[in-house]
């Protein structure tokens, strides 16, 4: 059975449930993560914002450490890892005096670079790919009775690095959901941005744009929503407070996947959800 | 001529500006009159123009020259002009030989003295090869007088009806169960509105009962081989489950046909046929055909056939097989058409996902007349559109999907605002990069529909979404464009969205490519010999392009084409044989090994084997001299005249060789 190298990402231990529910499914599905010894920040959009070399610098050493403990992939949960991974990675395969730079930094610490790097895949890619797909079936499925689920994927995850034929619209999590029995609306928003790292300090910006991801999946007959990025998650978990009534509760995919599996809610870390699952909660056995 | 006192004329092109200043030509010619049996070397400004010709005729007479040699271009294209004067001034054709000095040197070599040298060095290869050379013989075989045409559209319809009427014997193979293509499915064609069908209809009869023409439909082309004025062709009959002979196509089977929500094909899904089906109303030729993936008894072995029990002909055959034809041609016309492009690949735009957006085809459907709503442009539930827009360039014109313009794009959007304008009260708008009107009366159709109140908006379309952001967006999409013209952005709500799909080739194409052996370019259209004076040849002789299958163009560019593709196999086959080639293989009898490896080399069935010598012998008649044998023959034994290996291998060391 494959280890994967699992970067956590900053976000993570500090995201409702998160953490919790990754393990769950870890544990369910017997996927193997191994955390990187001695990880660090990705840089994010804002590293590389300000010294694209920093950001590169970052990126590798977290490439550098896979490779060191001898890694084909690295694993991530959140849509700003994803994507700042995916950009560095494309740039040091492609560009060698960048990919030198960043090995030159790094030396020091005893660590190097060698093409190619490791793969970057979302912990949802790893879900609906072989072998973990034929564990996700329809007979696992439990009677969860929580109301109709919108899928939020975020920006980050279907664009601009990201390939293959789902590439700026992906559905696979609404197929995996609906294998599993969840009730699923389609919508318009799945793709739209929530503000990021903005939504704090921009909150007058970044409100409107919460709003209309709400309103969208509100419109198309959505009850809960669910997200694959502990960013998006916070900001739709947060930021719907002055939004008006009956707001949406945001969970993560792992939350949802593992209800529909019978996991209890306490195991995967539903309350700590600032909106609640109220509805979840009536109806479950 | 005595080849042990060869007298060889060396002639530098300067082809204008083309080689000569980047080659220094009159060093060239001065450094070929140094080489051995090279009685003249001269440099002129253009060698095919006519002084060009008659300086070399007059050196063959006065200075008694049985060689010559020209560098100037490739001898695609003037090699037949200068064997031509070698003729007429009284030596073989086959005693000349062409330096490349344009495409293999000025054009590609940046250093003038580099180029220099490479002219040179080319020059002294092509000396030592005509050395080697021997006057050839061709001879006149006889032709097939049939001509194949690949396609039933309108390029395919029109090369027919020009051949047939020319008393020329047509087969006109179609994979569909009509002919027709693409142009049956519209309604109007730009820019003169005419109906479609109105000025199609008519061709599809006459193809229907024209005496010359043997219409093959719902049957593809499976093999090809032989060469020009013989192909053999074999052609699979797909079953329709239908008697032709027999079916009256009175439509009694459709009517009964309980099978009834099979999304058509020719309305684009838009409306639903029975299993038992003819495209359209005006299907030529009208017998149905069963759908097997459908039909009750084919597809599920349940009972049914209740065409059969109505079919008053008889003409109902569940046990109908596919059938194999074998005919022999003299040449082959493709017209093998297009495909649209498939938008869903585009997520900003939701087709696909949305339902009011459209494809240009669906629209065309939508619009006409025979379509889903007999022509009435409605939404899906119904409602007349108040605003429509048309995105341009779907698939067009963008790297990550075509970098070329398709043509027609921006003329059909403009006919659909049209035609919207005329049928609805809706505005109409439409995105565009550049509009494209070149065509006669093209440029005043534009004029038309702007004066008609169409907006015209230059922006690529970012996004349609049905995400509502003030009420007014309820039930409607929202088209986001940046209008480039006023540097600002667009929020359009609107009832309907027409996506102007590009053209692409059709499926099948490499298939046919490769059973002519003949060649597509890298977006995957077939090939012409020459852009501007070969358009409708290919580099296989015998084989003609007519219509979108050679790249995009609008109905009048594809009649043209067809008819011009008619002619030249008309005038190809008028003469009822043609020149085979002199540089053909020769087998050695006493070096023959007979080991029969250039029998299964041999791609025309060219070589024989005599089974009382046991040696292979070469059928001349047959032979296209592509070399197969020669290569393949461990003795070598085998030998193409022209390509002999004295002939190559003096011609290579002599450019390779220092000096």
């Amino acid at each position: 059975m494959k280890t994967y190298a699992f970067f956590p990402g900053c976000a993570y231990q500090s995201a409702a449930g998160y953490a919790e529910s990754v393990a769950a499914l870890n544990n369910r599905l017997a996927i193997r993560l191994k955390e990187l010894d001695d990880w660090t920040c990705c840089g994010a959009t804002a590293a590389f914002s300000l010294d694209e070399g920093d950001g590169l610098a970052l990126c590798g050493r977290l490439f550098a450490l896979a490779q060191k403990e001898g890694h084909s992939d690295i694993v991530t949960v959140c849509n700003a890892c994803y994507t700042t991974l995916r950009k560095a990675g494309k740039r040091m395969t492609t560009d060698p005096p960048a990919l030198a730079e960043v090995s030159r930094r790094l030396a020091d610490q005893g660590l190097g670079l060698a093409l190619p790097l490791p793969k970057v895949l979302h912990y949802l890619d790893l879900l609906v790919a072989e072998p973990f797909d034929r564990r996700l079936t329809g007979e696992n499925q439990v009677e969860h009775g929580v109301g109709a689920v919108a899928v939020y994927y975020g920006c980050q995850y279907s664009r601009p690095w990201t390939t293959g034929p789902e590439a700026q619209h992906p559905t696979m999590l609404q197929r995996l959901l609906s294998g599993l029995g969840v009730d699923v609306v389609e919508h318009s928003a799945g793709t739209l941005c929530c503000g990021a790292s903005h939504a704090v300090p921009y909150a007058d910006a970044c409100g409107p744009m919460i709003g209309r991801i709400v309103g969208e999946i509100r419109g198309k007959g959505g009850r809960i929503i669910t997200t694959i990025c502990p960013m998006c998650q916070f900001n739709l978990d947060a930021g719907q407070r002055g939004l008006g009534k009956d707001p949406l509760p945001a969970t993560y995919f792992t939350q949802m996947i593992g209800l529909a599996l019978g996991i209890g809610a306490a195991d995967l870390g539903l309350n700590k959800l600032l909106i609640p699952l109220s509805t979840m909660q009536k109806k479950a056995p | 001529m005595n080849p042990r006192d060869p007298k060889i004329g060396v002639y530098i092109c300067h082809c204008g500006t083309n080689i000569a200043p980047k080659v220094d030509v009159a060093a060239v010619a001065g450094f070929a009159e140094t080489l051995d049996h090279v009685a003249v070397a001269r440099d002129y400004k253009f060698m095919c123009s006519n002084p060009g010709q008659e300086t070399i005729i007059a050196d063959i007479r006065e200075l008694g020259l049985n060689r010559v040699v020209v560098a100037s271009c490739s001898p695609r294209m003037h090699e037949p002009t200068f064997r031509k004067a070698c003729e007429r001034a009284g030596i073989s054709p086959h005693c000349f030989q062409m330096a490349n000095i344009r495409e293999h040197t000025s054009w590609v070599t940046l250093d003038s003295q580099q180029a220099t040298i490479k002219a040179m060095d080319l020059v002294k290869g092509a000396v030592a090869r005509v050395f080697n050379h021997q006057p050839l013989a061709s001879r006149e075989v006889a032709v097939e007088k049939g001509i194949l045409v690949v396609g039933g559209g309108i390029a395919g319809m029109q090369a027919a009806i020009t051949a047939a009427d020319a008393d020329y014997p047509v087969y006109l193979v179609e994979r569909e169960p009509s002919i027709g293509g693409h142009m049956a499915q519209f309604d109007k064609t730009f820019p003169t509105l005419d109906c479609a069908a109105c000025i199609m209809t008519p061709k599809m009869v006459i193809v229907d009962q024209h005496p010359g023409i043997t219409l093959f439909t719902y049957s593809e082309v499976v093999a090809v081989s032989g060469f020009v004025g013989n192909y053999a062709v074999t052609i699979r009959k797909k079953p329709r489950y239908v008697i032709q002979d027999r079916c009256t196509g009175c439509g009694t089977c459709m009517e009964k046909c309980p099978v009834r929500k099979v999304p058509s094909e020719f309305n684009q899904g838009l409306a639903m046929r029975t299993a038992i089906y003819s495209p359209f109303p005006q299907a030529v030729p009208r017998t149905p055909v069963i759908d097997p993936n459908t039909c009750r008894v084919l597809a599920s072995d349940k009972p049914c056939g209740a065409c059969a029990k109505f079919c008053e002909a008889h003409a109902i055959d569940f046990d109908q097989q596919a059938e194999e034809i074998q005919i022999t041609v003299g040449a082959v016309i493709v017209a093998g058409g297009f495909q649209t492009f498939e938008p869903a690949g585009i997520a900003s735009y939701g087709y696909g996902r949305y339902p009011e957006v459209y494809t240009s085809l669906e629209f065309e459907r939508l619009n006409n007349a025979t379509g889903p709503t007999a022509g009435a442009i409605v939404t899906k539930d119904g409602r007349t559109p108040e605003r429509v827009a048309i995105i341009h360039c779907v698939g067009s014109r963008d790297r990550r999907h075509h970098a070329y313009c398709s043509r027609v794009c921006c003329m059909y959007s403009m006919k659909f605002a049209h035609l919207i304008r005329e049928k609805t009260a809706a505005e109409v708008w439409e995105f565009y990069i550049d509009i494209r009107s070149p065509g006669k009366l093209y440029e005043e159709f534009y004029n038309r529909v702007q004066e008609e109140g169409v907006h015209f908006v230059r922006g690529r379309v970012a996004e349609v979404t049905d995400i509502v952001d003030r009420p007014a967006d309820q039930g409607r999409l929202t088209v986001v464009a940046e209008n480039t013209l006023t540097r600002s952005t667009l929020r359009l709500p609107v009832d309907m969205v027409i996506l102007s799909v590009g053209l692409e080739p059709a499926k099948g194409v490499r298939a046919l490519s490769r059973m002519l052996n003949i060649s597509v370019d890298g977006d995957g259209w077939f090939t012409e010999l020459h852009a501007k004076l070969a358009p409708v040849s290919t580099a296989t002789s015998g084989v003609f392009l007519a219509g979108c299958c050679q790249g995009p163009k609008d109905i009048p560019d594809t009649v043209a084409q067809a008819s011009a593709a008619a002619a030249e196999a008309i005038a190809l086959l008028a003469k009822g044989t043609v020149t085979t080639r002199a540089e053909i293989s020769h087998i050695d009898p006493d070096l023959c090994s007979g080991c029969r490896l250039c029998l299964e080399s041999c791609a025309y069935s060219a070589i024989d084997f005599d089974e009382g010598l046991k040696v292979a012998h070469v059928n001349e008649a047959l032979c296209q001299g592509c070399g197969a044998c020669a290569a393949a023959c461990p003795s070598s034994s085998a030998e193409v005249a022209h390509f002999t290996d004295r002939q190559v291998m003096d011609e290579l060391e002599a450019v390779l060789s220092l000096s």
